[in-house]
């Protein structure tokens, strides 16, 4: 991630106050945090690696964190911390393969910015990187599987409960919901977009119905998981998690925009979609529908197409000037391209079918 | 001085004259910047490097080609950009109203893509 100006959040040279609040948190005796080294920072937040010794409580011993904050800004699509980490904690306890959850804190006070701290896992999650390595390139189908097994799994997870009531049911099909959402984004921002509107129109006259509520990630895909020698180690960033459709995140994997280029690999640039769909219904009460995909696609270069729009207006009018989101901003016309050519072959198959 | 007199001069100068200007200082620009600064900058700094060229590389194209936006208001028979979109959102500019609509748009985008991302469009077209 590019070097950005951005003062740091966390002092590696006074973490008093951290070890304390931490320890109090997760019932420790004594805690300290040997070494804490920033991983990266970027658009979304900054990532602290923690070496921690804990004395007493559930987390005795040597333990290997990691620190997530908030963006000086965040996403308006994006829940808060506080909301991301219950989301964590649901996954966790349904079984999904994730970073364990340690703890979280809304109170931007006490380090300079909210965060949450989870267990570390191994391997890397940036997309280019991962849709580029042999280890992947031979085990892809094998990952892809996983990857369906593990989102069946995610999917699981049905209303009410779970410690996640501040989530929003939806009244109406959710895809409904999602182009709603949209266009309440497009009109904060400066810039009128005719080709988008028109994908938001054709959106809504062709909203599947409201199906089966389960909890979507709401980003699934290549570069928000970890994978380790090819295998997955940790789904990361819950942060657009929310009660849905299944079939929005099925179309958000395997939509051409988050392939990284590696087009031919249908499931998020690293698998066949077979194996991915096959993953999927091994694990589900309710198999997915294929036909239904195509149309999630298409909303996913819209969906994608907004957060670029958003993250373009973080440089122009958000007091975060960058050239990284302002190019962000600028990508917007390929994801209008993905839909609009999704579009017309949705429509050349309804003609002829 | 010299400084003094050229922007005096500018000033004067007629709005082609100052976009070629423009243009041929970006050119040059960007042509050094890629041969003589890029290749050499260090690993954590080549993506912040690689993200400038490629933002002077819009810019540079933002100027010499025509303006997607005038001709597919052009062809859509519409003032603005925002009447356009307001246009499309309240159905007033529909497949309905505009046979094609869908392709008119996606040409204009692909018109965009030859400014903000060709080599995408090129990768699509394949």
């Amino acid at each position: 991630m590019a070097h950005e100006s951005r003062p740091r959040t966390l002092d590696p040279e006074n973490l008093g106050v951290l070890e304390t609040w931490l320890g109090r948190c997760i019932g420790a005796d004594d805690l300290t945090i040997e070494k804490a080294e920033l991983l990266s920072g970027g658009a979304i937040g900054e990532n602290w690696r923690l070496d921690a010794t804990v004395e007493g409580g559930g987390f005795q011993g040597k333990q290997d964190w990691v620190l997530r904050t908030d963006a000086a800004t965040r996403m308006a699509m994006s829940h808060d911390r506080a909301h991301e980490f219950a989301c964590l904690r649901a996954a966790h306890e349904a079984g999904v393969c994730v970073p364990e959850p340690i703890a979280e804190c809304a109170d931007a006070d006490l380090i300079g910015a909210p965060f949450m701290v989870v267990a570390h896992v191994g391997g890397y999650a940036q997309g280019h990187k991962i849709v580029r390595d042999p280890v992947v390139a031979k085990a892809g189908a094998a990952l892809a599987e996983a990857l369906g097994t593990q989102l069946a799994t995610i999917h699981a997870i049905r209303p009410p409960g779970n410690g996640l009531d501040f989530l929003a049911l939806p009244e109406k099909s959710p895809a409904l919901v999602q182009v709603e959402q949209m266009r309440e984004h497009l009109d904060r921002i400066s810039e009128p977009r005719p080709a988008l509107e028109y994908i938001l129109g054709w959106l809504e006259r062709n909203a599947p119905a409201k199906g089966q509520v389960v909890l979507c990630h709401g980003d699934f895909r290549t570069g928000n998981f970890m994978a380790d020698q090819g295998a997955l180690t940790g789904i990361l960033d819950w942060e657009f998690c929310h009660w849905g459709d299944r079939h929005l995140d099925i179309g958000w994997f395997c939509a051409r925009c988050w392939r990284f280029g590696a087009d031919e690999c249908e499931a998020g640039g690293i698998g066949p979609r077979d194996a991915f769909y096959k993953g999927y219904n091994a694990q589900t009460d309710t198999p997915l529908d294929a036909a239904q995909v195509p149309y999630w696609e298409i909303l996913s270069a819209a969906r994608w197409a907004v957060v670029a729009l958003l993250q373009g207006e973080r440089h122009i009018s958000g007091g975060e000037p960058s050239v990284e989101l302002l190019l962000t901003g600028l990508m917007v016309p390929e994801m209008e391209y993905d839909a609009l050519q999704g579009i017309l072959a949705f429509e050349r198959e309804y003609a002829h079918g | 001085m010299r400084f003094k007199a050229f922007w005096r001069s500018n000033g004067n100068m007629h709005m082609a004259d100052r976009m070629e200007k423009a243009q041929a200082l970006l050119d040059v620009a960007l042509s050094t910047y890629a041969q003589e600064i890029l290749p050499g900058l260090p690993g954590d700094q080549r993506y912040t490097g690689a993200m400038i060229a490629n933002a002077l590389g819009i810019a540079q194209r933002r100027l010499t080609n025509p303006d997607p936006a005038q001709s597919l208001l052009d062809r859509l028979d519409c003032d603005t950009q925002e009447a356009l979109a307001k246009a499309i959102r309240e159905g007033a500019v529909s497949d309905a109203t505009h046979d094609g609509l869908a392709a008119t748009l996606l040409d204009y985008v692909e018109q965009e893509l030859e400014i903000t991302s060709p080599r995408f469009l090129k990768r699509r077209q394949e």
